[in-house]
């Protein structure tokens, strides 16, 4: 397996006052493509910053970062905007603890949303179709998100986030709205798209039965490893 | 500038304007302390056949003057103003005018009453007339003093003729080569009398 | 779907608040609309009601009243004259297209009421005089069967006033002799509705003012300049010229600063509107910065994001301005009542018009000005980083 994701000494630093925080110290490891990496820790241990580094959501303050061999950031060199928005679409699909879905767009329209703006190529119809059997949302192509179920709602999410089928699913906290019954039928369907699709994914998550779908564990602590299986 | 302002005024104004023309005492004030010196006020109303009977008194008092009405004077609805004269708060007699198409123009015809119907006196307002002088010399009116609508019930306006023998036949025309306007005086007259008679008189024996 | 569409279901989220912001334009648009349309109508109803008059200039001798009402009011007297062959020469400069003499006559009627009254006639050129009054119409008759005959032309008022008909005959005061009533005209709304026409050489005739006119209406060649011919006419001795141009100038100057104040208003009305439509699309990018924050995260770039809330608000102006536009149609009527209601000296015919130039231009205005206003929050949105977006809790 080749190396989908690969840090070295990622530092990030934020300043509170005259405080300084290292929410990622001097990490280093690396993500295979087709492997699911689950992050754990306790809340404020720096696994959303980590994760938002590695998806490309935000610049580190050191360090260096490459995709597929591809050199992003190296030596605290930060990209603009634009720069990181082209990386994000070419790589990375998004679920969040919140689903984000607009309210006066059907479901069809909401994972279709990344088109718009002109992230992946033209729209596979026949691919997005299978996406939505397999995630159990066909039936509801032409309903609004208010009439769909949380369980759903996050399906849909999940679907927005693979359309233009990226190589990397990152997920923070993506069952954290969510009863234990829709937990599972996320998790399987994690490990699901994980298998069909050699779909790299990185979760963030609180859920330790996660650890069961991953193949790699890395427990965070004040931006550290404390144990990686 | 208010020349300018009162130019273009007097030139695009759109006059709204009224459909039938009523016939008002140019200076009440004067002219009823002129035929009643002893009154002490008086009081104007505004009456139109259309409001006092409609299309059957004006068909009746059409009849009984014995002509058509015609003409924007003598329509249903002309507004006509009875000045009601007092003395200490009762009446004491009756101003009313009408218009009357003369010879040579319009002449204003009006009759000041005495409370019983008859006339006091005969007076234009309006006149033009080549023998205006003669029509308005006090020798002419006093003729028709004391004549009532009785009397000139018995005049053919149409015909221009009187019974013989009758009051109205022994009106004499001040200036006989111009008989048109003399014939309109005494049709202005007659009209006049039938509205006073259903306007006030008739009106009063009813009511008794 | 493309940003278009996604814009226009953004604004259907919050109907309400985009109904009254769209309103809040329309209102504005409206009031512009009528009032551009109002300023363009007034002064074209107010050229053509000049132009009706027959003639731009009148030329009177120095401190003569021009106009009946001003003569009645000095109980007939101050009248001046100018010597008739004043016609012929103005009527041989190269600029004027047609002249008509008149002679004005007040004379004392003692028999006109109780202590006798004023009665004024007008003298004038059978020929000439109507073709300058094109508008005039009989409503029974005609005009002067020959330059000194003796007949009457009545305005409207004047035949009912004295009860004539034609075929009727009428008097002068003091004089024995009988004029017949030939035409009785149509009402006008103007001062000729109470007006008793005579021939002019009848007049000069039989109030002994022979050879003297009293006015010469004049009218000007196509293109020509009046007010340099204003100057020419000064050069003649004790005239005195009344011009509609001037007159017009006069009254369009009024009219123009009190558009000014009008539409000083009306733009700050609209002012407040852009600041409406500014105010609810930031607020509505402040409601959505998650929302905003995820679409970059799925891809989206910050011209992007800008170029949605963008049309944003162009939709929003643009519809209230369409509406805007309908109204003004719509209650084009009313509002020309209502500006008659208000304003003193409204010409005839169309108050308000609404050229499709003068639409276009307003929407244009309008639509850009909103655009202008869009600017900063489409600027914010397109501002706004994911991961912040992600992290806030709104």
């Amino acid at each position: 397996m080749t190396d989908m994701i690969t840090i070295k000494n990622l530092t990030k630093i934020y300043r509170r006052g005259s405080e300084e925080i290292r929410a990622v110290d001097n990490l280093s490891f690396s993500v295979r493509a087709g492997e699911i990496v689950s992050i754990t820790g306790p809340s404020g241990s720096g696994k959303t910053t980590l994760v938002n580094i590695l998806g490309c959501l935000d610049n580190p303050t050191g360090g260096e970062l490459s995709l597929q061999g591809r050199e992003i950031f190296k030596d605290g060199l930060t990209l603009s905007e634009k720069e990181l928005t082209l990386i994000r679409r070419q790589y990375f699909g998004y679920v969040f603890q919140k689903f984000f879905l607009l309210p006066t767009l059907t479901v069809l329209e909401n994972i279709t949303l990344p088109f718009v703006f002109g992230a992946g190529t033209n729209t596979d119809q026949t691919y997005i179709r299978e996406l939505m059997t397999l995630l159990g949302i066909d039936k509801r192509a032409n309903h609004l998100p208010s009439e769909l179920s949380g369980g759903e709602m996050q399906r849909v999410a999940i679907a927005r986030a693979l359309a233009t089928k990226p190589q990397v699913l990152i997920a923070d906290e993506p069952t954290g709205n969510l009863d234990s019954k829709r937990t599972a039928e996320i998790k399987s369907l994690l490990s699901e798209l994980n298998k069909r699709q050699n779909l790299t994914i990185i979760l963030v998550t609180h859920d330790p039965d996660f650890a069961r779908i991953a193949d790699t564990v890395l427990e965070i602590s004040d931006g550290r490893i404390l144990s990686q299986k | 500038m208010r020349k300018f302002l009162y130019f273009l005024f007097v030139f695009l104004w759109s006059a709204e304007t009224i459909a039938a023309v009523g016939c008002d005492l140019n200076d009440p004030d004067r002219d009823v302390k002129r035929f009643f010196p002893d009154s002490s006020g008086y009081k104007t109303e505004y009456v139109s056949v259309a409001k006092n009977g409609g299309e059957e008194l004006y068909k009746q008092m059409e009849n009984r003057l014995g002509d058509q009405f015609n003409g924007i004077y003598e329509t249903i609805d002309v507004p006509y103003t009875l000045y009601t004269v007092l003395k200490d708060a009762a009446p004491i007699g009756y101003i009313h005018g009408v218009n009357q198409k003369g010879k040579y123009g319009g002449m204003q015809v009006f009759l000041i009453m005495d409370t019983k119907g008859k006339i006091k006196h005969l007076y234009f307002q309006k006149l033009t007339s080549k023998n205006a002088k003669e029509l308005r010399a006090p020798e002419f009116g006093a003729q028709f003093a004391g004549l009532s609508l009785t009397d000139f019930d018995v005049y053919d306006v149409a015909a221009r003729t009187a019974m013989p023998g009758s009051a109205v036949a022994a009106i004499q025309n001040p200036a006989p080569e111009n008989t048109e306007d003399f014939y309109a005086a005494l049709r202005g007259t007659k009209k006049n009398l039938i509205l006073l008679d259903s306007f006030i008189f008739h009106k009063r024996e009813a009511e008794k | 779907m493309n940003l278009l569409s996604l814009a226009y279901k953004n604004l259907q989220r919050r109907k309400l608040r985009s109904a009254f912001t769209i309103a809040g334009i329309a209102l504005s648009a409206w009031v512009l609309v009528t009032l551009l349309g109002f300023n363009k109508g007034y002064e074209k109803s107010l050229n053509r009601d000049i132009d009706n008059m027959g003639f731009q200039i009148v030329l009177t001798a120095k401190g003569c009243p021009y106009e009946a009402a001003t003569l009645m009011l000095k109980g007939g007297t101050g009248l001046r004259y100018m010597p008739e062959k004043l016609v012929e020469e103005v009527a041989s400069a190269p600029e004027v297209a047609a002249t008509t003499p008149m002679l004005m006559h007040a004379e004392f009627d003692p028999y006109k009421g109780e202590n006798g009254g004023t009665v004024v006639y007008l003298g004038v050129d059978g020929e000439t005089y109507p073709q300058m009054k094109a508008y005039f119409e009989f409503a029974s008759g005609q005009w002067f069967s020959a330059p000194e005959a003796k007949e009457i032309v009545l305005g409207y008022e004047a035949a009912e006033l004295e009860q004539r008909e034609i075929g009727d005959m009428m008097l002068l005061p003091g004089s024995e002799e009988e004029f017949l009533v030939t035409g009785i005209l149509k009402r006008t709304g103007t001062q000729d509705d109470g007006m008793i026409f005579m021939p002019l050489r009848t007049v000069q005739n039989v109030f002994n003012k022979q050879n003297l006119l009293t006015m010469l209406g004049i009218r000007l060649k196509q293109g020509i300049d009046s007010s340099a011919f204003e100057e020419k006419l000064y050069q003649l001795p004790d005239v005195q010229v009344v011009s509609m141009a001037q007159v017009k100038n006069t009254i369009i100057s009024l009219v123009k600063s009190a558009r000014v104040i009008v539409l000083s208003i009306a733009a700050i009305a609209f002012l407040i509107a852009v600041f409406g439509v500014l105010n609810t699309v930031l607020m509505s990018v402040f409601e959505r910065y998650q929302e905003i924050g995820i679409l970059k995260s799925i891809g989206a770039l910050p011209k992007q994001i800008f170029a949605m809330i963008w049309i944003e608000t162009i939709l929003l102006c643009s519809g209230g301005c369409v509406a805007g536009i309908v109204f003004s149609y719509a209650f084009a009527g009313i509002s020309e009542k209502l500006i008659r209601f208000f304003l003193p000296f409204a010409p005839n015919g169309e108050l308000i018009f609404l050229s499709p130039d003068l639409i276009l231009s307003a929407f244009a205005a309008i639509t850009l000005t909103g655009m202008l206003g869009g600017i900063l929050p489409a600027l914010r949105a397109a501002h706004i980083r994911p991961l912040d977006a992600i992290r806030s809790e709104v």
